[in-house]
C-alpha cells in the first residue's frame, strides 16, 4: 500500500514541476534598471561617405518583342514616336454549325466577311487625361515581327532590312477609332478584304500596324487581338465569330533612348537597364560618432552595432520624353562578383528589398521631385557584419547592390535617378537605423 | 538506495533542460546538469539589484512555520544547519518545488507574472554513527525579465518599440555535510561546499509596427559563471523533553564571477558571514511552537559604478550598496491527525526578512514579509525517520523597497512542495 502511493507523490512531484515554465517579463520595472537601455537612432551617409562606384548597364531583356506590354505614342514628350505591329493567325477554313436538325456539322465553305481587332488598354498605366485617336493600318511590306525596329523590318543575325517607311510600311488605311480616358479596350473595325489580306498565309506582309494621331500622346495597352465573322453555307441565316489569336506582336519606336548621362543612372526601360551601386569596402568596420540623437555620445563600427534598417535613398531625376507610363518597383538584389566576370554577366543573389510603395509616373516628371524612393538593403549589412546566416551566400559579401525594375520586360519608360556624380544634394544617401547598447555588466 | 536516487534523478532530469544552456565558468554543465537546476525564475522584481534576493534552501515545512531555518522537531532537511539531519536512519532523498505568482506595482502601473524555482534537493546517507548529506540549493536569485514599450523617432520617421530586458540566473550552493549525535540530545554538524551558478543578461529591441516590419531586431547578451568556497558549522540540543535549539554558521570565501560571453568582465565579491538561531517548545502534546532567525553582513560586500544595464565609468559612484540583515520567523504546528501508519501536520506562520541590496537614493528599504499555511503527509517510520514525507506550504507575502514615492511594492503567492522519500 505504501509503495504504489509513494511512486503516485513522486509522478505527482514530477508532473507539478513539469508544468511549471518561464517567468514571463513585466510590463512594470523598467525604471528599476539603472542606467542606459538600448538606443536606436538613424544615421545618414552621403555618397561620398559609404559610395565606392555606381553605374549602370543594359540589355537585360531582348527588346520591344519581349516586353509584356505594347506602347503607341506619337510625339510623345516632343520625341518619342511608337507604332504597334501584330501578325495573326490565319483561321481555319472551317467553322463548326448546327443544322436544321440540331446537329452540329463542319461547314467547308464559310464566308469570311468581317472582322474586328481589339486593343485591351492598360488601364493602370499613365496615358494622359484626353483623348487619342488611333489608327489601324495593312503593312504593306514583309516583317519579321520578333526582330523588328523602327529602322529595320527585318534585322536579326546578319539580316537588316530597313523598311521603306521607317515606322513600319503601311498599306491601305483600315478603320481609325478615338480612346476616351476611362476606356479599358478600343476596337478596330475590319472590312472583308482586310480579313482576306489576313488570312492569306502566302501573303508574308500581311500584319497590322496601329499608329497614334494625337500629338503628345501614349497609350500602353497590354494586347492586341483579331476576332473575324463569317457566314455559313450550310446555314445562311448563321454568323459564327471567332478569335484567332496572334503570331506575334511588337512595336516599333523611335528614337531609341539616350544613354545616361554621368550623373545619372537607369532603371527599366528597353532593353532594360539596370544600375549597380558598390558600397565602399571599409564601410562596417570604420569607426563612427554617434549622432546628437543617440542621446549619449559614444563611437561605434557598423559590424559592432545592430543595424535594424539600411536603405539607398535616390532622388528621382526629369526623365522628359522617357518618363515611366507606369508605376515603376525598384527592386535590390545582391551580386555575386565572387567569379570575376564582367558585372553585366555577374548572377544576382539574394533579393533585397523594393521600393513600397510603388514609385509613381509623376516622380520622374520635371523638376526634380520632392520625394526620395527608399531601396531596402538591410540584409546585405547583415551579410557584410558576418551574419551570413541572412543572406547566405557570398554575394552577401560582395557590397555591390544591382538595383531593376521589377518585372523587368514590362516598362518601356526609364526611370531615372541622380548618381555618385550628381550634385551633392541629388547624389544617393545610405539611411542606416541603428542600435546600439551599453555593456551589460555586473556591478 | 533506489527510491531516494530515483526521486533525485527525476528532479534532476526534469530541470536540466530548463536550467540555462550553457555553463560559462565553475560547474561543468553536465556536472551541473546531473546534480540540479539552477534558480530558475525570479520571485521578485529586487532581483535588479546588487546580486539578486536571497532564496533560503528551506523545503516545505520550514516555509509553513514562518521559514525558521533549523530547530524543529522531527525531520528537517532544510540546507542550512548541518547538524538537523543526525536523526536520519534510512537512506533518501528528498526534492522541492517552488511555483509562485507575482504581481508588482511600480510608480502607479501594474503587472502580474509567474513561474517556478526549485529550491533544494538533498540526498542522505547514513552510517553506524555519521549522517552524510550531499545538498544543492538556492542562495541569490537573478532572474527577472521586464518589458517596456514606448515610441522611437529616427529622423522623420517614427516607429514603436518593445524593449525586454531579462537576466537569467543565479547562485545556488552544494553542500557536503555530516551529522552525528553526540548523544541523544545533542547533534553536531558541518558541511563543506562551493557557491556556483551562472547568469545570462538579455537586452533585445524589437519593431512590432506592421509598417516597420522590414525592421531586423536587436539582441545583445552576455554572460558570466559564479563560483566560491563555504564552510558551516551548526549544533542541535534537545532540552528536556519540551524544547529544542539549535544554530549553525557558514562562512563563505570570495564569490568570482567569471566573464563567459560577449564583452562580459569578470568581478569578485565578498560574501558575508551567515548565522542561523532557531528553538522549538512543545506547548502540548501535538502543538509546537518554532521561532528562528537569521543574521547575514552583508554589508562587506560592496560594488562598482555599474547599474544593472550601465556603462561602467571608472570612479563613479557604486549602484549599489548592501546591508547587513535579519529574518525572524514563528510558527506553529499541529500534528495530532492520525491515519493507520500516516500523519498529518498542520502549520501556520509568519515571516520577515530584510533584503540586502537596493540602491544609494532609496529610502524604502527592501524587505519581505509572508504569512503561510500548510500541511504535510508523514507515512511510517518515525516523527525523526518516516518512510515518506510530502510537505506543502501556501505563502502569501508581500515585498517592498526603492525610492518615495515611486518605491516597488509586490504582492504573491508562493507555494512550496517537499517529497522525501527513505529507503528500509
Amino acid at each position: 500500500m505504501i509503495r504504489p502511493f509513494r511512486a503516485a507523490l513522486v509522478l505527482g512531484a514530477v508532473a507539478l514541476a513539469a508544468a511549471c515554465g518561464r517567468e514571463t517579463p513585466t510590463a512594470v520595472g523598467g525604471s528599476l534598471l539603472t542606467g542606459g537601455g538600448a538606443r536606436t537612432f538613424e544615421l545618414v551617409l552621403d555618397a561620398p561617405n559609404f559610395l565606392q562606384s555606381d553605374t549602370t548597364l543594359t540589355g537585360f531583356t531582348k527588346g520591344a518583342s519581349s516586353t509584356l506590354v505594347l506602347i503607341v505614342a506619337q510625339g510623345f514628350g516632343g520625341q518619342v514616336n511608337a507604332h504597334a505591329l501584330a501578325r495573326f493567325v490565319s483561321p481555319a477554313n472551317t467553322i463548326t454549325v448546327l443544322d436544321s436538325t440540331g446537329t452540329s456539322k463542319t461547314d467547308t465553305a464559310p464566308s469570311f466577311f468581317k472582322g474586328t481587332v481589339v486593343l485591351h488598354i492598360d488601364t493602370t498605366a499613365q496615358n494622359g487625361s484626353t483623348p487619342v485617336q488611333l489608327r489601324l493600318f495593312r503593312t504593306a511590306e514583309e516583317f519579321d515581327v520578333n526582330s523588328a525596329t523602327w529602322q529595320f523590318r527585318v534585322d536579326t543575325g546578319n539580316v537588316h532590312t530597313p523598311w521603306a517607311t521607317p515606322g513600319g510600311t503601311v498599306g491601305p488605311l483600315v478603320d481609325t477609332v478615338t480612346w476616351t480616358p476611362g476606356q479599358d479596350s478600343v476596337i478596330f473595325k475590319v472590312d472583308s478584304v482586310t480579313v482576306a489580306q489576313w488570312r492569306d498565309t502566302l501573303n508574308l506582309g500581311r500584319g497590322a500596324l496601329v499608329t497614334g494621331a494625337t500629338p503628345g500622346s501614349r497609350l500602353r495597352f497590354l494586347s492586341i487581338g483579331f476576332n473575324i465573322s463569317a457566314h455559313s453555307s450550310i446555314k445562311k441565316d448563321t454568323v459564327v465569330t471567332s478569335s484567332t489569336g496572334n503570331l506575334g506582336s511588337t512595336f516599333l519606336y523611335d528614337p531609341p533612348p539616350p544613354k545616361p548621362t554621368a550623373g545619372i543612372l537607369y532603371v527599366g526601360g528597353i532593353p532594360a537597364w539596370r544600375s549597380y551601386l558598390t558600397l565602399q569596402p571599409d564601410l562596417m568596420t570604420r569607426t563612427m560618432t554617434c549622432p546628437a540623437s543617440a542621446g549619449f555620445s559614444c563611437s561605434f563600427t557598423l559590424k559592432s552595432v545592430t543595424v535594424n534598417f539600411a536603405a539607398l535613398v535616390l532622388q528621382p531625376a526629369p526623365a522628359g520624353a522617357w518618363q515611366p507610363e507606369d508605376s515603376v518597383r525598384v527592386l535590390s538584389f545582391t551580386v555575386d562578383t565572387s567569379s570575376l566576370v564582367a558585372l553585366s554577366r555577374a548572377p544576382l543573389g539574394a533579393s533585397l528589398g523594393t521600393t513600397a510603395p510603388a514609385l509613381l509616373p509623376s516622380l520622374f516628371a520635371s523638376p526634380p521631385s520632392a520625394a526620395p524612393a527608399s531601396i531596402p538593403i538591410t540584409l546585405l549589412l547583415g551579410a557584410m557584419a558576418g551574419d551570413t546566416v541572412r543572406t547566405g551566400t557570398a554575394a552577401g559579401q560582395s557590397g555591390t547592390i544591382a538595383i531593376l525594375h521589377n518585372p523587368e520586360p514590362t516598362l518601356f519608360g526609364i526611370a531615372q535617378f541622380y548618381s555618385r556624380r550628381a550634385a551633392p544634394a541629388l547624389a544617393p544617401k545610405l539611411r542606416l537605423i541603428v542600435t546600439i547598447a551599453p555593456q551589460i555588466q555586473l556591478p | 538506495m533506489r527510491r531516494p536516487l530515483v526521486v533525485l534523478a527525476l528532479a534532476a532530469a526534469l530541470a536540466a533542460p530548463l536550467s540555462p544552456a550553457t555553463s560559462p565558468g565553475g560547474m561543468p554543465a553536465w556536472l551541473r546538469t546531473l546534480l540540479g537546476p539552477a534558480p530558475l525564475a525570479a520571485q521578485s522584481l529586487l532581483a535588479t539589484s546588487g546580486l539578486g534576493v536571497p532564496t533560503p534552501p528551506l523545503d516545505a515545512r520550514a516555509r509553513a512555520l514562518g521559514g525558521v531555518p533549523t530547530g524543529l522537531f522531527g525531520l528537517d532537511l532544510s540546507l542550512g544547519n548541518p547538524a538537523d539531519a543526525a536523526d536520519v536512519r534510512y537512506r533518501g532523498g528528498m526534492a522541492s518545488v517552488q511555483p509562485f505568482s507575482r504581481s508588482d506595482e511600480l510608480g502607479g502601473q501594474s503587472a502580474s507574472t509567474s513561474g517556478a524555482r526549485f529550491p533544494l534537493l538533498r540526498v542522505l546517507y547514513p552510517t553506524r554513527r555519521i549522517v552524510f548529506s550531499l545538498g544543492y540549493g538556492g542562495f541569490l536569485d537573478q532572474s527577472w525579465g521586464v518589458s517596456s514599450t514606448g515610441v522611437s523617432h529616427f529622423g522623420g520617421d517614427t516607429a514603436t518599440v518593445t524593449d525586454i530586458t531579462r537576466s537569467v540566473g543565479g547562485i545556488s550552493q552544494l553542500r557536503l555535510g555530516a551529522s552525528y549525535l553526540l548523544s541523544p540530545r545533542v547533534a553536531l554538524g558541518g558541511a563543506v561546499g562551493l557557491y556556483t551558478g551562472n547568469v545570462t543578461r538579455d537586452v533585445t529591441r524589437d519593431f512590432p509596427d506592421s509598417t516597420h516590419s522590414d525592421f531586423l531586431g536587436f539582441e545583445s547578451r552576455t554572460q558570466w559563471g559564479f563560483h566560491g568556497p563555504l564552510a558551516s558549522v551548526g549544533i542541535r540540543a534537545d532540552i528536556g523533553a519540551v524544547l529544542r535549539v539549535a544554530g549553525d554558521v557558514t562562512w563563505s570565501g570570495k564569490l568570482s564571477a567569471d566573464s563567459s560571453s560577449g564583452a562580459a568582465r569578470g568581478r569578485s565579491y565578498s560574501l558575508p558571514l551567515q548565522a542561523e538561531a532557531g528553538a522549538s517548545a512543545l506547548l502540548a502534546p501535538s502543538l509546537a511552537l518554532s521561532v528562528g532567525g537569521t543574521w547575514a553582513n552583508w554589508s562587506k560586500t560592496t560594488f562598482s559604478g555599474c547599474g544593472s544595464l550601465a556603462i561602467c565609468t571608472p570612479g563613479s559612484a557604486a549602484a549599489f550598496v548592501a546591508r547587513d540583515t535579519r529574518t525572524y520567523g514563528v510558527g506553529l504546528e499541529y500534528g495530532g491527525t492520525h491515519a493507520g501508519v500516516r500523519t498529518y501536520p498542520f502549520r501556520i506562520g509568519y515571516h520577515y526578512a530584510q533584503l540586502p541590496f537596493f540602491a544609494p537614493g532609496d529610502d524604502v528599504l527592501p524587505t519581505e514579509k509572508s504569512g503561510s499555511v500548510g500541511m504535510g503527509v508523514r507515512i511510517g517510520g518515525s516523527e525523526n525517520s518516516p518512510a515518506a514525507q510530502l510537505d506543502g506550504a501556501i505563502e502569501r507575502g508581500s515585498r517592498s523597497g526603492g525610492a518615495t514615492p515611486a518605491a516597488l511594492s509586490e504582492k504573491f503567492w508562493r507555494l512550496t512542495f517537499s517529497l522525501a522519500v527513505f529507503g528500509r
